[in-house]
């Protein structure tokens, strides 16, 4: 896997007027297109032929989507701004200590240089059969997601079920966006819509974005919740490079509620809320959260580490996370 | 007296343990670099080789009329070209295969004018296999029904090893306490940044010129030759910068010799170069070994023998990892004193992956047992004796002058030193009492400390006939010096170390020394980069062709100052007189007057230099290395009970480096060395089902990342060896020994848990805490 093995085309327009021009030329040709902006997740999937475009049009040109601003009650990010920025920028350090973390967990420096917080927050789920090389696939069955009729992970599988692949998510981003309620602005042919975060994201391994094709997230838009407390735990075997096998972002609110958000396991991130007022002590609230938790999540022998180990590791990390924010409340 | 020299004095001053620049480091950070795997030749063709994928099978038919067809593809070659054609340590081994013994058999190549147009025409081979049943263990190959591997080697035999010294009966009735346990070491291998390639050419007569990564350019004509039918003398091997090797590149593998016969069938040059997945399935692993361990010793702490029966998966070829019980055993029997040995070793084929050489060569599998067996000492001696771990340690570590039972002589031994440095600056007693009684203890995250040494061979390993290395030695009209040596650049710092040699004997910058070793038919013979043992042989080899020069230009410097040649010396680019450091003239201009007169005096010598050691025999006794070295390294680490993660804070490390050469390069070695082995101990495993890898690529096989490297503390002991170069001793491969014991030691110390089979991954470590705290309750 030098190089991709098929020859794609390839352009960045400058402005959005000229990126919709250039969609409507491929649609009017058929030719397949795919968007690109920092490419550290489409470049290995271009390489292992998961993607095979006619045409690869990167996003970079938009150079007004890489900006961070805080306006009144919120902190719009521009879906183009990298993870370097992102981690270093003094509005997300001061209002979203947590994000800044969040994004600094992910891959490695370099990574972090190209990657961008709109492409971590649409990064393709995984899954450790589809993920393989072309040679390393073809010597299964091919799944559901490469137009196959078997699951590998759930042998029993049929076409037709609700959830058709178990590929998961694994955006180290977007639980805490998640918690804090932000929304993401969409334009695409159609024009423009601000929807919820929560909202963008499906429940299938295949289609596990509500984007549109054609269509591109433009900003972020982040709630600063007053007095509130958050923190992210990734686990990982090793501290760089990895995705995570499991991410748990959690919050604490100024009215005592706690609220925890996971990647690495489901098709789609899991949100959970334990209200202050229907428990008496913030063990009660962990252990009400990390209920809810494990009857949400589906864990498959996909990863580095074995399923029932990230099974159980799913309360210890819960734990972990919560217990910092309530260390950080005391002090 | 000229001009420039007059009242011009320099003092005396020495380069040796300065930290001294790797001259091509710039041009890598920058990625200036050409590899050979940038490398185009004119009219160059792509080799791509089929692999079977499968572990054992009959091949029925192969079809190959549909590739040879695709436009662009200039010969498609099977096993069938290639008749009688040999290759491996015991000439087992095939460029092509004609039956499938292993996933990574090459069953067929291709040479097409891209990349592309070779990958899509090994696509369009069509090949028909009959699956057989397989072996995929040592154990299982011994059973009395197991398939039959190789034709040559009934009951799936491989190599086999033993050395016996003492009375093993008397000694086990003379023990106290014997330990009994059974080691798994696993499967790991070398992750080259650059992948395998070679590039083969013939020209018209019948010569074969090979652009290869090996690490023994001399010997690997010889291994080459018989997979091609031509002569050795025939080839010419090349280097060009290589991406990382570590043992690697010690032998031929079939995909050369596939590049040489594509090269000599289309008269056109061949590139076959892996891509990563490629190299994960087919480049050589670590020999993966179980090791029964016993030992024993008294209750005063006196180490009364070692037994060791070694049982290897041998894979489908052998190639230099079933060899490693030749270090294993002097591991056995020289790791502390100990009077009684019995070692053993067998390896058994199966349709495994087969192993090569990688630093540490056995070592890294013995001392991982080895150094547990000492600490399972010193805490029982401890804990019913009262005795202090240090001082059980201590009891047993040779001193200089000690020859061990394999008759290695420990001339300058400092072990007790580096034991006694390594755990005061860690203050390792201390800490260890406090976390033995911390163990039991309720709490999340538990600390401990551990200690492991051990001892390799530090002059050459004398397993050729020769250990020795050429240098040739010239000095131009400006005092610049060109060193041609034997010995192979892969990545360990001999360019930096030869110019730092030659610098201190002519008295010239470093950056005036040119270094040329990377052509064969240039080059003076070299045993290859192994052994630990370049800076040793080929440092003592530039050192002494240095000498040579050196004694020639103060001789012709002597007529013309009316001193003695004694009382001159090479400094800062001047002759100068020794006593007082007065310049008497220009080094380069010196240089000239010697040429340019009638009877011209050049300055052109060479060298051979032969270490002090004597080949290792069928017998496994003799001194085989010119020297010996120990290391200890203490792990002081964290563990995490509820997740099994294990965290190494610090390393602390005392090691015996006879002299510091280089010291930036010393300390790279260090570190180097020791990811390696926090890998190995931690979390790179390669996991096989039925003989195929699962997963081979870097998000798969987890490589410690720069978050991973602990605090470490480095203490360079020196000895002064007799022997090398200033005293300097090898050093490269002692830091991935010793670090995975040392750190299995310290996990023992946090959670009371030993851990015999490597890696101690998050999961196995939470696993058996859990199990632990069930039995305990």
């Amino acid at each position: 896997m030098t190089a991709p093995k098929k020859d794609f085309d390839f352009a960045r327009p400058k402005t959005i007027e000229q990126l919709y021009n250039l969609v409507q030329e491929c649609q009017h040709e058929g030719r397949q297109f795919i968007f690109s902006a920092g490419g550290t997740d489409i470049m290995p999937n271009l390489k292992s032929e998961i993607l095979s475009p006619d045409i690869v049009i990167s996003l970079t040109g938009l150079r007004a989507l890489n900006n961070i601003e805080k306006q009144g009650d919120h902190i719009i990010i521009g879906a183009l701004t990298s993870l370097s920025e992102l981690c270093s920028n003094n509005n997300i350090q001061k209002y979203l200590p947590a994000l800044a973390r969040a994004a600094h967990k992910v891959a490695s420096p370099q990574i972090r240089n190209r990657a961008t917080i709109g492409g971590n927050i649409m990064v393709e789920n995984r899954c450790s059969y589809i993920n393989q090389s072309p040679i390393n696939r073809e010597s299964h069955s091919p799944c559901f997601k490469i137009g196959g009729d078997v699951c590998h992970l759930v042998k029993s599988a049929k076409r037709g079920d609700d959830i058709l692949c178990q590929a998961r998510f694994v955006s180290d981003t977007a639980p805490l966006l998640l918690l804090q309620n932000s929304t993401v602005n969409i334009i695409g042919p159609a024009g423009s819509k601000e929807i919820k975060l929560a909202d963008l994201y499906l429940n299938d391994g295949i289609e596990s974005k509500s984007l549109m094709h054609g269509e591109i997230i433009t900003h972020i838009k982040v709630e600063i919740t007053e007095n509130s407390l958050s923190h992210y735990e990734k686990l990982t075997i090793r501290n760089a490079l990895d995705f995570p096998s499991l991410g748990v972002a959690a919050l604490r609110r100024g009215n005592g509620d706690i609220s925890v958000a996971l990647t690495g396991l489901n098709t789609r991130p899991g949100v959970f809320h334990a209200k202050l007022e229907n428990h008496e002590t913030s063990d009660d609230m962990i252990v009400d959260i990390c209920r809810k938790a494990n009857d949400f999540t589906v864990t498959y022998q996909q990863d580095f580490f074995p399923r029932g180990y990230r099974k159980n590791m799913i309360s210890v990390f819960i734990r972990r996370a919560i217990n910092k924010i309530l260390e950080g409340a005391k002090s | 007296m000229a001009e420039d020299v007059a009242f011009k004095h320099i003092e005396k001053t020495s380069l040796i343990g300065k930290r001294i620049k790797k001259p091509d480091a710039p041009a890598k950070a920058i990625g200036k670099t050409r590899y050979i795997n940038d490398m185009v030749l004119p009219q160059m063709l792509y080799g791509k080789i089929l692999h079977a994928g499968r572990p054992h099978a009959e091949i029925i038919s192969i079809d190959t009329s549909e590739a040879e067809k695709l436009a662009g593809v200039h010969l498609v070659i099977t096993a069938k070209d290639t008749p009688d054609l040999k290759l491996g340590f015991v000439k087992d081994n095939a460029p092509l295969k004609s039956k499938v013994l292993c996933e990574r058999d090459e069953v067929a190549a291709v040479a097409a004018e891209s990349e592309a147009i070779a990958a899509a025409a090994i696509k369009l081979i069509k090949v028909s296999y009959k699956d057989l049943p397989g072996v995929f263990s040592a154990k299982d190959g011994l059973k009395k029904d197991a398939p039959q591997i190789q034709e040559n080697f009934p009951g799936n035999k491989s190599l086999k090893f033993k050395f016996k010294h003492g009375d093993l009966a008397e000694a086990e009735a003379g023990s106290d306490i014997i330990l009994d346990h059974v080691f798994n070491v696993h499967y790991v291998t070398h992750c080259c940044m650059g992948t395998s390639c070679a590039i083969a050419d013939f020209d018209h007569n019948g010569k074969l010129t090979i652009y290869s990564q090996t690490q023994y350019p001399y010997n690997y004509k010889m291994d080459l030759a018989p997979a091609l039918g031509i002569d050795p003398g025939d080839i010419r091997v090349i280097q060009p910068t290589t991406g990382g090797s570590f043992g690697a590149k010690l032998d031929v593998y079939p995909y050369e010799p596939v590049a040489a016969i594509l090269a000599q069938k289309t008269g056109r040059p061949v590139k076959v170069l892996f891509d990563r997945e490629e190299e994960f399935i087919n480049s050589p692993t670590r020999q993966p070994a179980a090791i029964h361990l016993r030992t024993g010793c008294t209750s005063d702490g006196i180490l009364t023998f070692r037994s060791a029966d070694v049982l290897m998966d041998n894979g489908a070829y052998t190639s230099w990892g079933p060899t490693v019980p030749v270090i294993m055993m002097r591991t056995v029997s020289g790791h502390y004193r100990v009077p009684v040995i019995d070692f053993k070793a067998q390896a058994v084929y199966s349709n495994n992956a087969y192993a090569g050489s990688f630093r540490g060569y056995g070592n890294v599998q013995m001392t991982y047992a080895t150094a547990q067996h000492m600490d399972m000492f010193a805490e029982e001696l401890s804990e019913k004796h009262g005795m202090d771990p240090i001082e059980f340690h201590l009891k047993n570590a040779q001193k200089s002058g000690e020859v061990t039972p394999q008759k290695s002589y420990l001339r300058e031994c400092v072990l007790a030193e580096c034991l006694t440095t390594a755990a005061a600056a860690s203050d390792y007693v201390n800490k260890h009492k406090t976390y033995t009684e911390a163990c039991t203890e309720e709490g999340r995250y538990k600390r401990g400390i551990g200690l492991a040494s051990s001892i390799h061979n530090a002059g050459g390993a004398k397993i050729h006939k020769s250990d020795g290395c050429g240098t040739i030695l010239k000095m131009d009209d400006y005092a610049r010096v060109t060193v041609i040596t034997g010995a192979s650049e892969i990545g360990q710092g001999i360019d930096a170390v030869i110019s730092q040699i030659v610098s201190e004997e002519l008295g010239v910058p470093p950056e005036h020394v040119t270094l040329v070793n990377n052509d064969s038919d240039i080059g003076p013979w070299d045993v290859g980069v192994h052994a630990s043992r370049t800076t040793f042989i080929a440092g003592n080899g530039a050192k002494r062709a240095a000498i040579k020069a050196k004694k020639q230009i103060l001789a012709a410097a002597s007529k013309q100052a009316n001193v003695t040649a004694e009382e001159l010396d090479l400094r800062g680019g001047y002759v100068v007189q020794d006593k007082d450091g007065a310049a008497v003239i220009r080094l380069d201009r010196m240089l000239r007057q010697m040429h340019f007169q009638p009877t011209p005096d050049v300055v052109m010598v060479s060298d051979y230099y032969e270490p002090n050691s004597e080949l290792e025999g069928k017998d496994h006794i003799s001194d085989h290395s010119a020297a010996y070295s120990h290391a200890v390294h203490i792990a002081e680490v964290v563990v995490d009970t509820y997740t099994g993660e294990v965290k190494v804070e610090k390393v602390t490390m005392a090691q015996d480096v006879g002299r510091v050469i280089n010291r930036m390069g010393l300390e790279a070695q260090m570190e180097g060395g020791l990811a390696f082995g926090l890998g190995f101990a931690l979390s790179e495993e390669m996991i096989f089902e039925e003989g195929r890898l699962l997963n081979p690529s870097f998000r798969d096989y987890k490589v410690p990342t720069a978050p991973e490297m602990p605090e470490i503390e480095m203490h360079f002991i020196e000895s002064d060896c007799e022997e090398g170069p200033y005293g300097a001793k090898g050093i490269a491969e002692l830091p991935t020994i010793v670090i995975a014991p040392a750190i299995a030691n310290a996990v023992y110390n946090a959670t009371g848990i030993r851990f015999l089979n490597p890696p101690m991954s998050p999961e196995k470590v939470a696993r058996a805490i859990w199990e632990k705290k069930q039995a305990d309750s």
